[in-house]
């Protein structure tokens, strides 16, 4: 009785890795700008989320639970990289030309939100990633960064007029 | 703009991961879930063991069996016993604390007073009721009664019903008191009247002697 509970729970996880996966590693790459670390990042997510499951914790929402970590994940991730100056050298890996070959169609097509996202304010990075490519509800979110509904609304409000008048200057350029 | 965004948007959401690498990954995962199986009922008894033997919590554990041990043993300890401090100063003292109203405080100060009596008994039946132990004792004793009184005068004062209980109480623990203190004097003058034996054979031989020589006679 007791493994076969322990199985349904490692079957429930696994189900969880096929349906969020992608989503956890776009999260990563979009915010990060580095497909190989947003791989990383992705997989230290679930990994993290299992040791977490297999110490007898329990999870209400796992989908958040995923995002609470990733978010974590990505923080020390930024930290790491300003520690290390790495910024500019990400930025210019993404462009470079040997990463390029190694990208699929469509991640080459989305350079342009990747752009898009970076110059927002990064406080609004997320909060539109998570929204409108994440298609997360703005109650997910505000449980996933541990702030109010109200505060979600308002951020995405303000993203929006920040990427309108970055567009619109695109345009004039 | 709306437009524009929708179709940046929905090319980011073809972002994913390559079959290869999702793969890859979900083999890590079933690797690491085999390595840290979900912890069984018994896993998660034993581990709450092994947080409890942690030398801290031995330390604090050892801390307060002693402390529970030394209180015990002082409870049984008699005046002039290394323990006995901690009865009178420690045990008593915070005991003294939980009472809370006047009539508690003074049935726990008549409890003292009987307990400092159970001592002198107890003293008095293994004969080591000495002079400075039972002036020690004597002192306790006025100081509780004094303050019994006190106490009693308050509650009478209220017109609490359980201050004549009290009262007759402490009237019984002097009775008891008045009673140790006679047999005490008793004592002392059986050993005052008390003849002093001889103390050389040659004189207890003289004497046995002559108590044959009376009976002979008679």
């Amino acid at each position: 009785m007791l493994f076969g509970k322990s199985r349904k729970i490692e079957e429930e996880f696994l189900k969880a890795y096929d349906e969020n996966a992608d989503y956890i590693f776009r999260h990563c790459y979009l915010r990060i700008n580095d497909r190989e670390r947003a791989r990383e990042l992705m997989q230290e997510t679930f990994l993290k989320t299992w040791i977490y499951i297999s110490k007898g914790e329990k999870i209400q929402n796992l989908k958040a639970f995923l995002y609470k970590v990733a978010n974590n994940l990505v923080i020390d991730e930024f930290k790491k990289r300003k520690e290390l100056k790495l910024e500019e050298i990400t930025m210019k890996k993404i462009i470079g030309e040997n990463d390029f070959k190694e990208r699929s169609h469509a991640n080459i097509e989305a350079e342009d939100v990747i752009k898009l996202i970076n110059s927002l304010d990064p406080k609004y990075q997320k909060v539109v990633i998570m929204r409108y490519i994440d298609s997360l509800s703005i109650k997910e979110i505000a449980d996933i960064l541990g702030k109010t509904e109200n505060n979600i609304s308002v951020r995405l409000h303000r993203a929006l007029n920040q990427i309108k008048k970055i567009m619109h200057y695109e345009q004039r350029i | 703009m709306n437009k524009e965004f929708n179709e940046k948007i929905q090319k980011a959401k073809e972002i994913k991961l390559t079959n290869e690498e999702k793969s890859r990954t979900k083999n890590i995962l079933i690797a690491l879930m085999n390595k840290h199986k979900k912890p069984s009922i018994f896993t998660r008894a034993f581990n709450t063991m092994k947080f409890m033997l942690k030398p801290a919590y031995v330390i604090i554990l050892m801390f307060i069996a002693s402390g529970v041990g030394t209180a015990f043993a002082a409870e049984s300890s008699l005046p002039g016993d290394f323990l006995y401090p901690v009865k009178t100063n420690i045990i008593e003292e915070v005991r003294g604390v939980f009472a809370f109203t006047d009539e508690q405080k003074a049935a726990w100060a008549a409890r003292r007073i009987e307990r400092r009596l159970e001592e002198m008994k107890k003293l008095e039946e293994k004969n080591q009721l000495r002079q400075e132990i039972t002036e020690r004792i004597e002192n306790n004793f006025k100081r509780h009664e004094e303050k019994v009184n006190a106490l009693i005068r308050k509650l009478e004062g209220n017109n609490n019903p359980n201050a004549a209980r009290i009262k007759t109480r402490l009237q019984n623990s002097i009775e008891v008191h008045k009673a140790i203190l006679k047999k005490l004097e008793d004592k002392k003058f059986e050993k005052l009247e008390k003849p002093k034996l001889p103390e050389s054979k040659n004189a207890q031989n003289k004497i046995k002697n002559l108590k044959k020589i009376n009976k002979n006679n008679i």
